[in-house]
């Protein structure tokens, strides 16, 4: 235990140093972006004095340093800054769609887990069958298509052809889900197709281990060899997959959100970008990535604690 | 490639992946190549009506401003396929510098370039490349070097790997025996022994990177208007999806096409690869 609270702390550090990083880059991105958020606040026929004032008022007028480390002081004590476009807390504009991308993040990640693993199970007990060839050209073609390429073809069928969902999403209003259901679709098949991919290749590797053909030859049913001894061994490689699957299905949700105008953070990033809102897109960065990282934190330590062999090597993996 | 790698095109022929893959790319090359040249009508051009179905005349119709929408399709393939190609030279250039650097000199430089990549690809390249896009402008520049640098960090990690298990191969200690240097270990010794590797890495990164740059095209930090690039044309139709879904689909299946094809090819190499593997000690 000792060794996984030492990998803990290092992790974390790790996972802190991530986040600040990204922090110091998308602060200076954005000092070194020409827009003026004083002629974004208040338009191109503001006087220079007005312009002075809302400079003072949002501190803009202080070194890059000291606004570094008060922008980042804030953002550890929940003051994300205020938008300039409408002049709300960045923190109320946030933490609706904070949900909402949660949400939208952990209904998938389930999904795709229940999706994608029997589906390997199956693929890797009939290799050259053609449930398998069909499953694994499927998932090559899902990866290989961009995501909002995928996710139009979804709305195309689920708002256009059958007409059953809303073209536009809200996000869920009212208790109605039905506009959660097209973006799960599309970000769980981009993600079930990832953990297919990985799932069935190291369960092939798994069924042609030696001690697999050690236990069939002591007698023991396939059933029994698949449920008894490969897929325990296989779930610590899952959950490896399911780590990496939450990062790139971050970016993914980011595009399939803005596909669906489903109310979250990816579409509010697009939307202060193309508004010039400059703390915005500081404050949305930064929590994204911090988001990112946890979900990967938490993914890893999981691994750690169900892998006993990961568990008692003191290294890294 | 020589006579290890066999004839590529008899390679790329040889199983189903690679021959559904060659087609589809063959046929986009040349409809992104000599598309401009057989447009019917100029691609910015107001020819017609707005949002017609298809017709005689226009055979996918016309957009939303009335102009016609195969012409914008054959006019706007190059962005969605030189931009992409760009993009991984350049990660290839700084993954094969840094990667070819982590896998000889061990030690200490390992450590840092694989943390720094680690680090990297633990944040989603879109999000840094929005960040970096929106100060910088989206210039073609800008989205290739931005582009390049997020694709870097995979590929720092697939080459220092292909490095590191050349250089324990008894080619290269005989080579170090012999006394030559890194540099002629490097061009010499390992990068012969990892073209296959890297050539099925290329194709992968490359469909990532199409993908990628369409997609900030769709999000409109991209292309801009009036470019008919494929990812905004599908950006342009968006607003106007169930009146008229041929403005979206017609652009999204050329992005599609192209995407699974060069997959398909990466995928032909790569189980070439894995069929011609030499069992090794190691």
């Amino acid at each position: 235990m000792a060794g996984f609270l030492f990998w803990a702390v290092r992790r974390v550090g790790i996972a802190a140093l991530t986040v600040w990083l990204v922090s110091v880059v998308v602060f200076c991105a954005i000092q070194l972006n020409p827009t003026n958020p004083a002629i974004v606040a208040l338009g191109a026929q503001s006087s220079k004095k007005a312009r002075l004032l809302f400079e003072h008022r949002m501190h803009l007028d202080e070194p890059p340093l000291q606004r570094y480390l008060d922008w980042i002081g804030g953002m550890l004590h929940g003051d994300f800054g205020t938008s300039v476009i409408n002049g709300l807390p960045i923190h109320d504009l946030i933490f609706q769609r904070l949900h909402y991308t949660a949400v939208l993040a952990v209904i998938s990640i389930i999904c795709s887990t229940l999706l994608a693993l029997p589906l390997a199970v199956i693929a890797a007990r009939r290799v050259g069958s053609f449930a398998e060839v069909s499953l694994s050209t499927g998932a090559v073609a899902i990866s290989a298509v961009p995501d909002f390429v995928l996710a139009l073809a979804i709305l195309l069928i689920g708002a256009v052809l059958i007409r059953m969902f809303p073209v536009v999403s809200q996000g869920i209003v009212d208790g109605d889900y039905s506009a959660l259901v097209l973006p799960v679709i599309s970000v769980v098949l981009v993600a079930a197709a990832y953990v297919f991919r990985l799932a069935r290749v190291s369960l092939v590797e798994m069924l042609a281990a030696p001690y697999v053909r050690a236990a069939q030859l002591r007698g023991f049913s396939r059933r029994r060899v698949l449920w008894r001894h490969v897929l325990p061994n296989a779930s610590i490689v899952v959950v490896h997959v399911v780590a990496l699957n939450a990062i790139g299905m971050m970016g993914g949700q980011i595009i399939v959100e803005n596909v669906f105008t489903y109310p979250g953070l990816g579409t509010l990033l697009v939307q202060s970008i193309n508004n010039n809102d400059l703390p915005v897109i500081e404050a949305v960065a930064v929590i994204t990535a911090a988001f990112i990282v946890t979900i990967n934190v938490i993914a890893d330590g999981l691994v750690r604690l169900l892998d006993p062999r990961i568990r008692q090597s003191a290294g890294g993996r | 490639m020589g006579g290890r790698f066999g004839s590529p095109l008899v390679v790329l022929w040889h199983g189903s992946h690679g021959r559904v893959g060659t087609v589809l790319v063959t046929v986009m090359l040349l409809m992104i190549l000599f598309g401009p040249a057989v447009a019917p009508f100029p691609p910015n051009a107001i020819v017609s009506d707005i949002l017609q179905g298809p017709s005689r005349e226009h055979l996918l119709g016309t957009d939303v401003l009335g102009r016609d929408v195969l012409s914008r399709l054959l006019n706007g393939g190059r962005s969605i396929l030189i931009l992409p190609i760009l993009a991984v030279a350049i990660a290839f250039v700084i993954g094969t510098t840094l990667g070819l650097l982590a896998g000889l000199k061990g030690g200490l430089t390992d450590v840092m370039i694989t943390g720094a990549a680690e680090v990297a690809l633990s944040i989603p390249a879109l999000l840094m490349v929005l960040v970096l896009v929106f100060t910088f402008g989206h210039s073609d520049f800008v989205l290739v070097v931005s582009t390049g640098i997020f694709v870097s960090p995979r590929s720092i990690r697939i080459i220092r790997g292909a490095a590191h298990a050349v250089c324990s191969q008894d080619y290269v200690t005989a080579a170090r025996a012999r006394g030559e240097g890194d540099v002629a270990i490097v061009f010499r010794e390992i990068l012969p022994n990892v073209t296959g590797p890297l050539l099925a890495e290329f194709a992968l990164r490359l469909t990532y990177a199409i993908g990628f740059i369409s997609t900030l095209s769709f999000l409109g930090l991209g292309q801009q208007p009036p470019s008919s690039d494929w990812g905004l044309m599908v950006s342009d139709g968006r607003p106007y999806f169930t009146q008229a879904p041929l403005l979206v689909i017609v652009p999204a299946l050329g992005i599609a096409a192209l995407a699974i094809g060069i997959n398909l090819i990466a995928d032909e190499i790569t189980s070439h690869l894995a069929r011609n593997v030499q069992p090794t000690s190691n």
